[in-house]
């Protein structure tokens, strides 16, 4: 679904991302943190994070946020982009996460 | 008592009757079977191997049978069966000592949830060991079968178990399974090695098996520390080069490559950090034996 640039600031303002409440996670890096592997105890999955994904799920172990309070802590891993286009990148990495229940959200 | 301290007669005898029940690594194996190859089999392939006596418990009850039916007459074929059930389809009667071996590593796969399991074989020297993952043709077991040639030890050619209670190597030395050109590369780099018979037109081509040094077998219940993780693949005339590898991506190759991680839950995941942990990991080139062997004698212990 495409949202519009209105509809989609919207979104990562209002939407509080977490770490699934009730889906324990184990993280586990090697070579000074740029790897990292994830355990998803409530799929019994495992996953093999980029830089970003692991930086964005450190954040939300320490508390909720929006992809606009995200960005404004670690945008610069994102590189010379338009504050818009990184908060696109960081929803759609949250979306990413969500589908396989490693993150949820709620409306502020 | 020892394989080799039976004739032929008795273990022929002892597989159609009672069944011959062998002791391998942490595992009792029962094996019964009418086929005159596959006592032939067992006899050269399991000569070091301590018979265990005939009335006691067996962790697998196995045999190797022919199929019932007119077909068994038209084109003899040979059947698989574990417990009394035929997990797979029959298979050319002359594959009868392979299938032995396939079904073997088939259970130990399946039904082997105290450890976990990875595709791969493992070897071990000084205490240490080497696991050697790697998909289907890119030479682990050629290797394997080179540096146990070469003093390493055998802990397995096939199944890496690794024992969630002390997180070391449990070894399993069994037959190593050669496949193509690496039966005469064998033959020809240790021409001591002990290989039993070639068998064509295989769902892995030509196959044969070499058997698992003497040493390998006595120390069959001395486990390892994992060390190294080496991804081998071979390619022709190559010189023997080994590269770092990123330990995520090797955690999530071994992870792919056991039988069991998911089946473990978090504990296989703490236990495949822990292997990881404490291993160094590498990708291994290699076109020659001995180049190889001399890389592998050369790996830096890991600083734990």
């Amino acid at each position: 679904m495409n949202l519009g640039n209105g509809e989609q600031e919207r979104n990562a303002s209002s939407r509080q991302w977490q770490v699934a409440p009730d889906s324990e996670i184990f993280l586990t890096h090697w070579n000074n943190e740029e790897e990292t592997v994830l355990y998803h105890l409530g799929s019994g999955d495992t996953y093999l994070l980029n830089d970003l994904a692991r930086r964005v799920i450190l954040i939300l172990q320490e508390t909720p946020a929006s992809a606009i309070d995200i960005c404004d802590r670690i945008g610069f891993c994102l590189g010379v982009i338009s504050q818009q286009e990184k908060i696109k990148l960081l929803e759609n990495l949250l979306t990413d996460l969500l589908k396989v229940d490693v993150v949820r959200f709620q409306y502020r | 008592m020892k394989v080799s301290d039976l004739s032929q007669a008795e273990i022929r005898s002892q597989l159609q009757h009672t069944g011959i029940s062998l002791i391998i690594g942490p595992y009792i194996l029962c094996i019964q079977s009418k086929f005159n190859d596959v006592a032939e089999g067992i006899s050269l392939l399991y000569a070091d191997y301590q018979l265990q006596t005939l009335d006691s418990f067996a962790d697998f009850h196995i045999s190797i049978e022919s199929p019932i039916g007119l077909r068994s007459f038209l084109k003899p074929q040979v059947n698989f069966a574990f417990d009394g059930r035929v997990p797979f389809k029959p298979l050319p009667r002359d594959q009868a000592v392979p299938l032995l071996e396939w079904g073997t590593n088939w259970c130990i796969g399946n039904f082997s949830h105290q450890f976990m399991i990875i595709h791969a074989a493992v070897i071990e020297k000084n205490g240490f060991a080497a696991i050697l993952p790697g998909q289907p043709g890119a030479g682990k077991s050629t290797l394997c079968a080179g540096l146990v040639s070469r003093g390493w030890r055998l802990l397995s050619d096939e199944l890496t178990l690794i024992s969630p209670e002390d997180k070391r190597v449990v070894p399993v030395p069994r037959p190593v399974s050669l496949k193509n050109e690496s039966i005469d590369v064998i033959r020809e780099f240790a021409s001591d090695a002990v290989i039993g018979p070639v068998v064509h037109d295989t769902s892995k081509g030509t196959v044969a098996h070499m058997r698992s040094p003497a040493e390998s077998v006595e120390q069959a219940n001395i486990p390892a520390i994992p060390a190294w993780i080496v991804f081998p693949r071979y390619k022709q005339n190559a010189p023997a080069i080994l590269n770092q590898r990123a330990k995520g991506r090797s955690f999530m190759e071994l992870a792919e490559q056991s039988f069991n991680y998911n089946i473990l839950g978090v504990d296989g995941f703490k236990l495949l950090n822990h292997t990881i942990d404490n291993c160094n990991c590498y990708n291994f080139t290699y076109g020659h034996l001995s180049e190889a062997i001399e890389a592998f004698d050369a790996l830096p212990i890991p600083q734990c």
